[in-house]
């Protein structure tokens, strides 16, 4: 298993974007950025091909996701089965967490008996 | 299937011993396999307990960050937040996957690591508001090293899950098959 540091990565609003940057996680060069900011003017298709891209790359250890930005890609989430990136979907401000959406809450849920 | 099914054997005294043998490590390596499983799922449970409580406290979390942020810009610039975005960049955070060990399973965790050589401070070419950007820049630090644990959680959770059924399929194969075959020899 290689041991080199992956990226973080984060698709969605723009305070979520701005704190993940704050953060120090940001990486922009030649290739791409770690980020997408989606707003209500992004396409679907921007969205779905930000996270074919960011999925794709081998140096990205962690996508997180918007819940409402998820949910817009939902059937292609849906169909996600790999190990790396792990994604982590996560509320915003606008749009409080909901654990019946959440790809990985269903399955606990589930598990648990819920 | 099942039940009725004999491997050819001539009902000798050695071939009954043979195959008392096989029965006898059959059950032993069910046994094993089952408390592989059963250690398995109490780590497994454990871990859904964890990831449910974590991601439903965090919405809380995430609303104070960006309450910060909010002051932040208020204090300092409107434009602040395209700065940021401006500026080159080369990530100060990442992680990197370690390898748990479970049960004999291999769990994957992430651990943050900060390149502490990259300007920690930044300028932003700001007047004011440098106090609540730090604030901010704290808060939304810690909120990724919590979601750090939390993809952690997660990872280890899809491994175990996965690692679970591969076993209990083993089990179930030993238990339906290999066992009431030679213990079916056995009787015959």
């Amino acid at each position: 298993m290689a041991e080199v540091p992956k990226l973080l990565a984060v698709m969605g609003d723009e305070d979520t974007v701005t704190g993940f940057l704050l953060a120090g996680a940001g990486h922009r060069d030649a290739r791409s950025a770690n980020y997408l900011i989606v707003d209500g003017k992004t396409k679907t298709s921007a969205i779905v091909d930000k996270f074919k891209e960011l999925t794709s790359r081998d140096d990205v250890g962690i996508l997180l996701i918007n819940q409402n930005v998820a949910e817009e890609i939902r059937e292609v989430l849906n169909l996600y089965d790999q190990m790396y990136p792990t994604i982590l979907e996560i509320p915003s401000k606008d749009h409080p967490y909901s654990a019946e959406k959440d790809y990985i809450m269903k399955r606990v849920m589930h598990m648990l008996g819920k | 299937m099942s039940g009725n099914q004999r491997e050819n054997a001539f009902p000798t005294r050695q071939v009954l011993q043979i195959y008392k043998k096989k029965a006898k490590g059959a059950q032993k390596g069910y046994d094993l396999l089952k408390k592989k499983s059963d250690a398995l799922t109490v780590r497994f449970r454990a871990l859904l307990k964890q990831i449910y409580s974590t991601k439903s406290s965090m919405g809380d979390e995430m609303k104070e960050a960006s309450f910060s942020l909010a002051e932040a810009v208020w204090a300092a610039d409107s434009k602040f937040k395209y700065k940021l975005i401006d500026k080159p960049m080369d990530a100060r955070i990442r992680v990197r996957v370690q390898n748990d060990n479970v049960a004999g399973v291999r769990l994957p965790v992430f651990e943050k690591m900060t390149d502490q050589s990259a300007a920690a401070a930044e300028a932003y070419g700001l007047a004011r508001g440098g106090k609540e950007i730090e604030k901010c820049t704290k808060k939304w630090t810690t909120l990724f090293e919590n979601l750090i644990q939390l993809a952690s959680l997660q990872t280890s959770f899809l491994a175990l899950d996965e690692a679970i059924k591969v076993t209990n399929r083993r089990v179930n194969a030993l238990d339906n098959v290999v066992i009431p075959r030679t213990e079916h020899n056995q009787v015959h």
